[in-house]
Parts: structure tokens; sequence; C-alpha cells
């Protein structure tokens, strides 16, 4: 009503990377949280706005980092989006158990002359660890609000948002904190020189921190705004400070904001009781232990694994039963009570619900592999993997940190291309995307599932851990191959890495957090494997009233087969599912679905066709036996319904496999489901982050050879063994 | 005791480098070796691990050193994993817990 009474307040909110930023973030905004990427770059950025007694208050969550020099992309990000957004206040996230490092970057943000309020962020956790610190003493030394806070319980909040709103009312600008006063003499001659020699560009940036950056002669400053201080003039400005000091001054201003972080901690950080009882560094010696370390990681990636099957197979199961039942019986149903043409009918029962809807079923497996592999990641335990297979992967080219951009693409190879970011040196990142399709994803897990279930079923598990882990194998050995070849001029970086205390991620966090990576595969299904599932049901149905192998479809696949008949699966319908999978792996199952499901919509059931409501009911029940069996399967191991049969009698698309292909054959086509191309979605993300569509290409062509070697070594080993 | 101590401080003997620490030592940071050596560099593995707290006069504690692979250090609350390639640039002086409380 009153518009002269609701301000906008933009605040920018900067932090170091682990400090909780993100969690204090969702802990403000809750579900106004609006999640993009920066303009021009894939960096995640975060937005929210929500109103506060009058105000609205508009978040943007700026990259975590150390500092604001301009070496890291996600530095230059955070910088200029303050320098030249100029938000009205900054709201400095920090983890007050590694206060003396976050002030570092504090106190570069001060240097911009924006109000900023602290927000000390896991006070419980200091307070666990006996230290304490003096908050309104902090208050004072650095003459900024300090706000304590524990995100992730919600504390601290209002008061928060409430300094928020008033200090920005009340201070325009900040008192920035000086230098010594040999830099601050050296400063104000900057700042006359810029304003003498690029007015007009100068005008742009806060004049104080101009004039620093010049000093620095900044690269970031430099290159792309075109400043500088003519090498004479620079060297006449700084000559005092060079000859008193005998230091860069881009050293020396480092060095006075350590010398000032680490005065101010001091005063401030109160040790109440000795307390080096310290849990982290327990759980540490034995995680990271060489001899312990690694076997204790296979053991637990084949527990996620164990898990993530156990629990959702009922789910997916009941799903299935559902989708290929009364689903289907429904649509019949209603259609033909529209009238609708046969074909249609057809395109909707026999393409889309057996295209899609097989797929879609697997939702339970893999919402349940995303929500243990970010147990894994909030826990702090990736970052320890990191570590552990920091020696091996030196063995590959790489150094540990590229094991966790090939670890999260267990969930999804595209978001792991862009995770390869963290990676300093580009050698190290274009070998790593190279070998992230080779880690398998969970599009490739419907495939396994369904194949395995068919024909391992007693092993389900462990069939499925052997391909995950022939992944790995395979990334070893093509990762040293390459580093050898085509990266042979070129060394790898130094491993450093900040290990994160071990932390109990809380079950509403984790949960959030896979449910937002598990609506990618909704999307995919919603978009590519439905238009796909549609163009597959066309080329198999046309030309009209051909036979099956006779269709479009058939006939492509039947060219195309006798490329895989050494492996075992020289069949029409494999060939053409593996063509059409290219697309997404995913849709190797939808089209095995509508080509090996008879036509549901063509052949009326001759049998009594169950009732709407007795479908309701039956499906309501098989829902709750589902929760009990994935119950039953958590204490018993599996053991409660991984030994069903396949029924060779059930009309289903296993039973239908289970004719098709031998347990060999089937284990052969999973390795080359595993390995033989790159998804769309991942071939174009390659060229997006490595900006070239070289290393795209090569990934495709690596990957069609070592598949196909492979799956043959497998087939013909496997019958020379004595393998059907 | 006091004598040894001043000893072993002023022969230099408790000057080590990071990756000669056993689990479990305390020392302080003396110095980053060869951060002058590449110039241009200055923003390479050194100054990332001054950013992230490793800094001259910061007291450590070696938390893993296994003779191969990585060491984790800890820098206050601060766990950092380090290449052992780096680790023997830094030069570290060892506190010697009997010393210390002197």
């Amino acid at each position: 009503m009153n518009k002269t009474q609701t301000k906008e307040l933009i605040v920018a909110v900067a932090g170091n990377p682990n400090c909780g930023k993100s969690t204090l973030i969702n802990a403000i905004a809750g579900s106004k949280l609006h999640v993009g990427n920066w303009p021009g770059v894939t960096v995640e950025k975060k937005e929210a706005a929500i109103e506060f007694e009058n105000a609205i208050i508009r978040f943007v969550d700026l990259p975590g980092c150390y500092s604001l020099s301009p070496y890291s992309q996600e530095e230059v990000i955070a910088r200029d989006f303050l320098v030249h957004k100029k938000p009205d206040v900054i709201l400095n996230v920090v983890d007050s158990t590694t206060l003396e490092r976050s002030l570092n970057l504090t106190l570069q943000l001060l240097e911009l002359e924006i109000p900023v309020v602290m927000a000390m962020n896991v006070m419980d956790e200091l307070e666990s660890k006996g230290a304490k610190i003096d908050i309104s003493l902090l208050e004072e030394l650095l003459s900024l609000p300090v706000i304590p806070t524990v995100a992730v319980k919600k504390q601290g909040i209002i008061p928060l948002l409430r300094t928020l709103t008033k200090y920005h009312e009340k201070n325009k600008t900040q008192p920035h904190f000086h230098f010594s006063e040999d830099i601050e003499e050296a400063v104000t001659k900057a700042e006359e020189y810029a304003k003498s020699h690029f007015s007009k560009k100068a005008g742009l940036f806060p004049p104080h921190w101009l004039a620093l950056r010049l000093l620095e002669n900044d690269r970031e400053i430099r290159e792309s705004h075109n400043m500088s201080i003519d090498p004479d003039s620079l060297d006449h400005i700084t000559r005092h400070i060079k000859k008193l000091h005998s230091k860069d001054i881009e050293v020396f201003l480092n060095e006075e904001r350590f010398a000032l972080a680490h005065g101010v901690t001091t005063l401030v950080l109160k040790q109440t009781k000795e307390n080096r009882q310290d849990m982290t560094d327990k759980i540490d010696k034995v995680l990271l232990n060489k001899w312990v370390g690694i076997p204790l990681f296979i053991l637990s990636m084949w527990l996620l694994f164990k898990l993530t099957f156990d629990l959702s197979t009922p789910f997916v199961d009941w799903a299935d039963t559902f989708v290929s039942g009364p689903l289907s019986r429904w649509f019949t149903v209603i259609m033909t009570g529209l009238h609708s043409p046969a074909w249609l009918l057809s395109l909707v029962v026999d393409g889309v619900i057996a295209g899609v809807g097989t797929v879609l079923v697997f939702l339970p497996t893999i919402f349940a592999m995303m929500f243990f592999i970010t147990i894994l990641e909030a826990s702090g335990y990736l970052a320890r993997v990191a570590f552990i297979m920091d020696n091996i992967m030196h063995k590959m080219g790489l150094h540990g940190k590229s094991f966790i951009p090939m670890l999260l693409g267990f969930g999804c190879n595209v978001p792991s291309v862009y995770a390869t970011r963290t990676l300093e040196s580009e050698r190290d990142k274009q070998l790593t995307v190279l070998l992230i399709p080779l880690m398998s994803c969970s599009a490739r897990l419907p495939v396994y599932v369904l194949f395995a279930s068919a024909f391992f079923p007693h092993n389900k598990g462990t069939v499925i851990w052997s391909l995950y882990f022939l992944g790995i194998l395979l990334a070893f050995v093509i990762g040293a191959l390459f580093s050898r070849t085509l990266f042979k001029k070129h060394q790898s970086r130094e491993f450093i890495m900040e290990l994160p205390p071990y932390r109990m991620p809380s079950f509403a966090n984790i949960s959030s957090h896979a449910w937002e990576k598990s609506k990618h595969f909704l999307t995919k299904a919603g978009t590519y494997i439905l238009a796909m599932s549609v163009i597959v049901w066309f080329l198999f149905y046309l030309p009209v009233g051909a036979a099956k192998k006779d269709s479009y479809l058939g006939k492509v696949g039947a060219f195309v087969s006798p490329v895989f008949k050494p492996l075992g699966f020289g069949t029409w319908q494999a060939s053409s599912a593996l063509m059409t999978g290219g697309v997404a792996k995913e849709v190797v199952v939808s089209t095995m679905g509508t080509i090996y499901v008879p036509a549901a919509a063509a052949t009326p059931s001759t049998n009594r066709v169950p009732t709407f409501v007795e479908d309701l009911a039956d499906t309501g029940k098989g829902f709750v036996f589902a929760i009990g069996n994935a119950v039953a399967n958590f204490f018993t191991f599996g053991s409660s319904t991984l030994n069903t049969k396949a029924d060779p009698d059930n009309d289903s698309l296993r039973a239908r496999l289970y004719r098709a292909f031998t347990p060999l054959s089937a284990y052969s086509f999973m390795v080359f489901v595993l390995l033989y191309m790159p998804c769309l979605a991942l071939f174009v993300a390659m060229k997006d982050e490595l900006k070239t569509w070289k290393w795209s290409f090569i990934a495709l062509g690596y990957e069609l050879i070592l598949a196909w070697l492979m799956s043959f070594v497998i087939y013909q080993g496997g019958r020379l063994l004595g393998f059907v | 005791m006091l004598a040894y101590c001043n000893l072993k401080f002023w022969g230099g003997v408790s000057m080590k480098r990071l990756i000669e620490m056993k689990n479990g030592e305390k020392a302080e940071v003396l110095d980053f070796l060869g951060r002058h050596e590449h110039h241009g560099h200055k923003h390479g593995s050194l100054a990332r691990l001054q950013a992230m707290g490793l800094r001259k006069g910061e007291i450590i504690e070696m938390i893993t050193n296994q003779k191969i692979g990585p060491i984790l250090i800890r820098a206050g609350e601060t766990r950092i994993a380090i290449g052992r390639g780096i680790a023997a640039k830094i030069a570290v002086e060892l506190l010697t817990t009997g010393c210390e409380h002197e």
C-alpha cells in the first residue's frame, strides 16, 4: 500500500568455502531461493528476495572464496559483482572456528567501502570446542556489527535481518581500515594519478580500492579495464616502500592484512578450556591411514551401492507394476472413451508410457543414489577420499582433487564436468573431463538394474558394483595412457586442499539436496526421453503395416548389428536401442520397452480387466508392501527381496530380455552401455567447459573403441571359459 | 633443561622442513622456500596456502605424515592436505613440548 515505506536492499553474501554460507541463505530464504548461473559462466548463483519489516531484502550469494585477488574465476566473479553492482550491504559469513583466516577476506571486503555486516556462524561448534569469541570487542576493533548465528539450527536469523536493514540506514559507507602510513601515502599518490590519468573510468571504482589495485599492478584491472600506472611513476611512488621494507607492495599488503587478522584473533578469541579431544583428528587417523584408508573407501562404496539397490528395488518393482498395468489400462480406457484414433492410442500407450514410463520407474533408485552421494559430500568424507586417492591418482598423472568430480560423476556426469573448475590447471581439467564419462552415472543404472535383475537376480548388487568398479579401473588405465601421450608435455599441479571437519548432516538437508539433483532426471524424462520415445515409436511403427523387423528402426538396427555380433548382442533390437541411447542412456531402456513389450493397445486382453477401484486398491497395497520390503532389506542386507527369481512366464520387459540374451551377452551389453559414448548433454557440457569441441570428439572416439574392445574381450573370453 | 633447549634452538637443530615432521609434532612456520624462485608465480601454490591460513608464525600440528601420499596438518581449526612436493618447500621450527612450558 504505502510504497514510500517499502525500500529495497541488495545484500551480497560473501565468505570462505565451507563457511556455511549456503546453509545460512537456505535458513533465511527457504523456498524463495532461486538457483541460476552467473552470466557467461556456469558457476552457480543463488538469489532470493524476502520481505522483512517493510523492506525487501534481496540476497545475492557470491561464490565462496578465500580472497579477492583475481586469480580464480570464483574470485573474479565475486569481485566484479561487489565493485560494479555496488550492493547496499555485504553480509560476510564467517566460520567462527576459522576466524583468523576468514578475517583476511573480511579486511579485503572492507577495502571496498561498502557497509559490511558479519554473521559469526557455527558458534555452537566453537563453544563445544571450549572457545569463545568476544563479539563486542570484535565489533569495536573492526567497526562493524557482528551477529552470532547457527545456520543449521536457524539461530540468529532475525537479529541478523534487523541489523542488515538498520545498519544500511545509518551507514551509507563504512570507514575502511587503514594500512600503515607508508602504504597510505602511496595510496594517496596513486589516487591522484588515477584521477588525472583515467578520470572517467576511475569513477566506476571505489577510489581507495582502485588505488590499492593500481599499486599492486593488479592483472585484472590492467588487462580487462586497461588501467595501470606507467612503470616509471609506479616505481617513483613505491620506491620508498621497496627501499624501506625490501618487498613487493603486494606482498606487503598481504602481510599487513595477515598481521591484523592475527592480532584481532588473538584479542577476541578466548580458549576457556583446553580441548584437544577432537573427534575429526581421531577419525582421520583411521580413515586416512595408508593401509586402511583405501579398503575402507572401497567397502563404503560397496555399501553405498548395496543400500541404494536394497532400499529402492521394492519401490521400482511397485512403480513398474503400476506403469505397465493400471496406468496403461486407464489411458486405454480414457482414450477409447474419447474416440481417439488407434494410432494415437498406440503412440501414447506403446510409445510414451512404455518409453518414458519404463525409465521413470527408476526414479527411486536414482534418488537413493543421489541421497547417499550427498551424505558422502556433506559429512566431509568426500574430501578425505581425495586425500587417500592422491597417491594413486598421481600414477595416472592427476592429483587427488580430480577424484572428487569423478566420484560425483556417479550421480550425473554433466555437473561433474562443471565441478572440474575447482582444479587449478587447465591440463588437469582436460584430462579429468576426458575420464569422467567412464564414471557410471545414474542414467546407466536403469539399464543395469533391468538386466541384472533379469539375469543375475541373486547377485544384483555385486554385478552392478562390478560395472562401477570396471569404470574406475579403466579410468586409471586410460588416464595413465593419456597423461603419457596426449598430455606428455604438462605436469600436474601440486595437491592442496582444505579438509572440512566431519559434520553430521541433517536428514532434511540431505533429502532436499538429493531431490534437487534427482530433478534433473525428471526434466530429462520430460524432454529428451519423451522426444526420443515419440521418435522411436514413429520409426518403429513406420512404414505402416510393416513387420517389426521391417520398420525403419528395425532396418537401421539390422544394418548396424553385424558390428555387435562378436560382442554377443548382434540383434537389430539391441543395435537400435544402443543407437537411440546415444541421446541419453536411459533411452536404451525406453527403446527396449517399445520394441520388446507387445503392443498393448493393438492386442486387447481377453482376460478379465480389473476395475479402476481394484487397480487403485492393488496399487495402494503394493506401495505399503514395498515400504515393508525396503525396511526388511535395510535390516537383512537385501536378502528379503533379492532372492526373487525372474519369472519367465511374466510378460514384462525383464522376461522378454531373458529370452533374447544370455547372462554372458547381457553382461557384455551392460559393459558396452557403461562405456560406449558420452550422452548428448555431456558431449555439449564438455565443449561448454573446455571451450572447444576437440575434447568432446576425443572422448567420443576413445569411448567407442574402448567399449567395443572391452565387450569383445568379455564375451569371447567368457565363451572360452565356458560361460554362456 | 632450559639450556638444552636453547642450545637446540641456537644450533638450528629444531629447524625442519614440513615434510620431515612426525605425527603429533607441533611447529611454527618459518618461511616458504622457493617463493622468489620463479617470478610472476607469486600466486602459485604457496600463496594459496597463505590465503588458506598457513602463514609465517602460524603454529601448526602434523596430523598424518605417512611417508607416501599427501600430509595433513592442522593450523588452528583449519585442516589442510598438502602434497609432498610443496610440503618440502616449507621451513618450520619444531616446538619441543618440554621447552614450550618453560
